[in-house]
């Protein structure tokens, strides 16, 4: 009797050990079983502190920078904020084609959700890190149209601001002399801002632009907080992975599963759609249409070399980073054929939330999208690097459900979602 | 037959049931334009060791990073010596590469960056941003004795 337990034991150890193997593999293999892994939201791994932002992980930074994301005094006619555009509810972006700020831009709004996994910012990669994002746009006449000055005033004189930066940064430098320190002055913009800015002495422009920075690594030390949660699909893998039996509709619906599989095989999507953001954060040309061809249009031929200048990059003076933190940057690509024309892949998450896509906002629905790499048409500038799908009606209709079970909330307190 | 005997063989046949279902899994169709970009040919040589073009060297890579990451900007470290087998030191060693079906090159600029002597030397900078086949070519000049060695790699 004892004998007959011990193999009935055995037994059941041994199918334990290839449960996941058996069920899984009724629809998967064991090398589709591994990409689903990889694209599963679980094989996130934490980043911890950003090297080139000592602050990235400080609560003070992240209640810091969650109010001025909100705050509307940041801009040029205190009507933009950086929620005016990465709208929480919409996952971070404004539903337009092209962001409209004081100015209309000529960039759709991406999302922030999982950027600050990214190597790369802008479309076109012409930041390296989430805080020297965030400076640009506050500058740019058709975003914020402010001035780092007036920025720096902002903090300055609202106690609640001025406590919290000086618990993070130190004790501020005084800035209120409005002679030495003009409400509206900066290295770029309007001329009037410009000639403001070069009247000042080098030593307070080094003031201001030093809280301008770490203005911009407050507000990355919230954006850093935004993090998709699981969607439908990462709790279809996580129940493959852990041996559960899965049968169509339970989690996700059979054309779904279809969907998926043209996803990993057909489609060949996750050549760039790979990792558990779905994105490889690299610059690729997919032959998108484009209604004016300016230099702007050059994509990542245009991108590398602004941030390999800049002075907010990671080996710039105003980055925390040590040089062997900067491999990115140390080994960036500045020439070749395959930059031009070529983009950041966005992430496949919450597309539900994120039309118009594409970096012109150019196709208002997903159906679109699928069809431009259905078709795949030649590049109108560089070298399109997609060849077409061709898949059938039927199919693209699965591959389109597939995409929208990627959809899931934010893994983040929601009063980070609403202005504090 | 005894109990444990009965058992045993109920064992076996759930085992050879679980392999008898595993091949069920479908078979892919035929290609797309846009799969024919992620083939993989059949034939394809892996081996991290290999004479270079016109024979002046043995070259050897290894990352330092296993199984060679996706995404993530890593180091290799190359091995160099003569058909003799005596190790090369002093050379100037270059490195580029790309997905042969894409056409298009390596995401980021890698180099040498040390000399590790003992024929040793470290290569910093290496980045794969896709999945599929990849080619790393290794050029290696010492003097007038240029060469380069092809090495192929899959990220999955």
């Amino acid at each position: 009797m004892v004998q007959q337990k011990l193999v009935l034991l055995l037994f059941s150890l041994f199918l334990t050990a290839f449960h996941k193997h058996a069920l899984a593999d009724q629809i998967w293999s064991t090398k589709q079983l591994h990409i689903l892994e990889a694209l599963w939201i679980g094989s996130l791994t934490d980043l911890g502190v950003d090297p080139s932002n000592k602050f990235s992980k400080d609560p003070i930074a992240v209640n810091l920078g969650h109010r001025i994301f909100f705050d509307k005094r940041f801009s040029g006619d205190g009507k933009v904020s950086c929620a005016s555009c990465h709208q929480p509810l919409r996952a971070f972006t404004d539903g337009l084609p092209l962001a409209k700020g004081m100015g209309q831009s000529t960039r759709n709004t991406p999302t922030i959700i999982g950027t600050t996994y990214s190597p790369w910012f802008f479309w076109n990669g012409r930041a390296d890190s989430q805080w020297s994002q965030a400076l640009q746009p506050m500058e740019a006449p058709s975003e914020h149209g402010g001035a780092r000055t007036g920025f720096a005033k902002i903090i300055y004189e609202d106690a609640t601001y001025r406590s919290l930066y000086e618990k993070l940064f130190g004790v501020m430098p005084d800035i209120s002399d409005k002679n030495k320190f003009p409400p509206k002055a900066a290295p770029t913009g309007a001329i009037q801002t410009r000639t403001a800015w070069e009247a000042m002495t080098t030593k307070n422009q080094k003031k201001v632009t030093g809280i301008f920075v770490n203005i911009g690594k407050a507000i990355a030390s919230y954006e850093g907080l935004m993090i998709p949660g699981p969607s439908r699909f990462d709790n279809y893998v996580d129940s493959l992975l852990s041996g559960k039996i899965v049968t169509d509709d339970q989690i996700l619906t059979a054309e779904e599963i279809a969907g998926l599989k043209i996803f990993i095989g057909k489609g060949a999507c996750t050549q760039c759609h790979n990792g558990p953001l779905l994105t490889n954060n690299e610059f690729h040309n997919i032959g998108l249409p484009i209604a004016d061809i300016s230099e702007d249009e050059e994509g990542r031929t245009r991108g590398a070399p602004i941030v390999k200048e800049s002075e907010f990059n990671c080996l710039g003076p105003h980055s925390d980073a040590k040089i062997k933190d900067c491999a990115e940057l140390n080994f960036i690509k500045l020439k070749g054929s395959s930059l031009l024309g070529s983009f950041k892949t966005p992430t496949l998450r919450s597309l539900n939330m994120t039309a118009p896509y594409m970096h012109n906002g150019q196709f208002a629905t997903l159906d679109s999208v699928l069809n431009h790499y259905n078709q795949a048409p030649d590049a109108m500038i560089g070298k399109s690097d997609v060849l077409p799908l061709e898949l059938t009606t039927k199919e693209l209709d699965q591959l389109r459900s597939f995409l929208l079970s990627l959809n899931s909330y934010i893994n983040v307190d929601p009063r980070y979602l609403l202005k504090p | 037959m005894n109990k444990a005997m009965f058992s045993f063989a109920v064992a076996a046949i759930a085992i050879v049931a679980i392999f008898l279902f595993d091949r069920k899994v479908p078979k892919e169709t035929a290609m797309t334009m846009q799969q024919k970009l992620a083939f993989i040919p059949g034939d394809l040589d892996y081996s991290r060791t290999r004479t270079s073009v016109d024979k002046k060297y043995i070259i050897s890579i290894s990352s330092l990073i296993e199984p060679v990451p996706l995404n993530q900007i890593h180091q290799w470290e190359i091995t160099i010596k003569t058909q003799q087998g005596d190790l090369v030191d002093a050379a100037s060693v270059s490195i580029t590469g790309g997905m042969p079906m894409h056409k298009h090159g390596l995401p980021t600029a890698p180099r040498m960056t040390q000399d590790l002597g003992q024929g040793r030397y470290l290569i910093e900078g290496m980045k794969f941003s896709m999945a599929g086949w990849w080619e790393i070519i290794i050029e290696v000049a010492q003097g007038f004795d240029k060469d380069k060695a092809t090495f192929n790699l899959i990220l999955r």
